[in-house]
């Protein structure tokens, strides 16, 4: 036996449906259309050597990883340990010995972001960390504490939206 | 029924005869080839990158070449024997060379710690196991790790004949004194042992072991070029492998 539904229920019900749908879309989908303020983004330490990155600035934001994944198979598996950059020098395919040459601070470079994004890449298990102390700018200069002061001061200057983080950090080192 | 079966045994007898023959092509292609595999050396063109050992003038309790391999690639030290992670260590003749053609050794050979390292064979056992190609062999011969891909399934550990390789069963960072920044550490779970420098060979140095060595116990170089040292070494001295029996065909000589 079939039983009929009344019919003027259903459209009763129709816009309670519609509006629970509606919601429960909304609620689902807000990770994806809410837009973060750009002021939360943190913002790239810029580098405080050289002119150039080892590719385009906005390729590198988004593809650091993918670049790395592939010097670390042409290093390891290829051999073959230098990247051309676009002037026709040469540098190292090393995230510690180019990349952290010029971007010299971990923290501020790859860990606000990584933080920020919630990622945790598992670089430095085995890679050391190199001491700032270590930049091949320093190298040969006596005062190395005082010129870990100006590169930090460089930094400053060029990157203002870090400006205010880093100043607590300037504060600790004086 | 007996016709039946008469042509039965006479079909399988020889379908026997014809897989023995092929078997017997496949296996003499096989082995040309693994002969062309490891004696590449007339073509001159390509690097089989080698080492001979000296051991006449190996120094009793210097530990030179062990300490700067150590320090140069992080390799940790730790206090229970069971945990030991070696790249290259001195060990009792017989323990080195167990092969049964060495017989009547004299006693002043046989009192050597000799020095043992990976002696990256030409067919090395620990590569064929390996399950995610993270222990290879390069093109010029060094079979390297590449640690990013090793799952610490420890097969190469078995496969390997002569014990050159080491498991991280703890974390190794706590066990290094000073941390060379220039290398990488590793991990817990992750199988290590000698590069062959394969890092410094890349910038046109000598192994850290051979150069650190006072006493020129160690020759490195290309077993595929004539004209380099080892070669001479080679020509001139009666060498000895580790475990020849096995085949693997190792790069790294002896002379005891
Ligand atoms: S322990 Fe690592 S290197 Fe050895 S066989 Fe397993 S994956 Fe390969
Ligand atoms: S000595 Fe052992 S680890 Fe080295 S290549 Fe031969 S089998 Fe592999």
């Amino acid at each position: 036996m079939i039983r009929k539904v009344p019919r003027g229920s259903m459209m009763n019900e129709k816009p309670l449906i519609f509006a629970g749908l509606a919601v429960f879309l909304l609620a689902f989908s807000y990770p994806f259309w809410q837009s973060t303020e750009d002021e939360d983004i943190p913002q790239i330490a810029m580098q405080t050597k050289g002119e150039e990155c080892v590719a385009p600035v906005e390729y590198m934001r988004k593809n650091h990883m993918k670049l790395l994944d592939i010097w670390r198979d042409s290093v390891v598996r290829d051999g073959d340990r230098f990247h051309i950059m676009p002037d026709g020098s040469k540098v190292e395919k090393s995230l510690t010995k180019t990349c952290l040459d010029c971007h010299i601070s971990k923290e501020k470079f790859c860990e606000e972001c990584h933080s920020f994004a919630s990622v945790k890449p598992y670089c430095w298990e085995c890679h050391v960390v190199p001491k700032i102390g270590s930049h091949t700018e320093l190298s040969g200069i006596d005062d190395v504490e005082e010129n870990k002061q100006n590169l930090l001061k460089n930094l400053l200057a060029r990157n203002k939206p870090l400006a205010e983080s880093k100043q607590s950090l300037n504060k600790g080192g004086q | 029924m007996i016709q039946n079966r008469r042509k039965f045994l006479k079909k399988s007898a020889g379908l026997i005869a014809g897989a023995g023959v092929v078997s017997g092509f496949i296996s003499k292609y096989a082995t040309g080839f693994a002969k062309a595999s490891t004696e590449k050396a007339a073509s001159g063109k390509s690097i089989r990158w080698g080492m001979v050992i000296d051991m006449r003038k190996c120094i009793d309790g210097c530990v030179k070449c062990i300490e700067v391999c150590h320090v140069t690639h992080n390799v940790p030290e730790f206090d229970n024997p069971k945990d030991e992670i070696k790249w290259i260590w001195k060990s009792d003749y017989a323990k080195v060379f167990p092969s049964k053609d060495q017989q009547f050794v004299s006693e002043e050979t046989r009192q050597k710690p000799f020095l043992s390292l990976c002696n990256h064979c030409a067919d090395p056992p620990c590569v064929i196991v390996c399950p995610t190609g993270a222990t290879f062999k390069r093109k010029d011969g060094i079979v390297e790790m590449d640690f990013h891909r090793c799952i610490g399934c420890r097969f190469c550990m078995s496969a390997c004949p002569y014990g050159s390789r080491s498991f991280n069963w703890r974390d190794p960072r706590p066990a290094i004194e000073n941390i060379t920044p220039e290398y990488p550490t590793r991990e817990k779970g992750v199988v290590e042992k000698c590069n062959f420098c394969s890092e410094r060979l890349a910038k046109g140095q000598q192994p850290a072991c051979v150069e650190e060595c006072p006493e020129n116990v160690l020759t490195f170089g290309n077993l595929y070029d004539k004209n380099t040292e080892i070669r001479k070494i080679l020509k001139e001295n009666p060498t000895i492998t580790r475990k020849p029996e096995l085949g693997t065909n190792p790069s790294v000589f002896y002379i005891t």
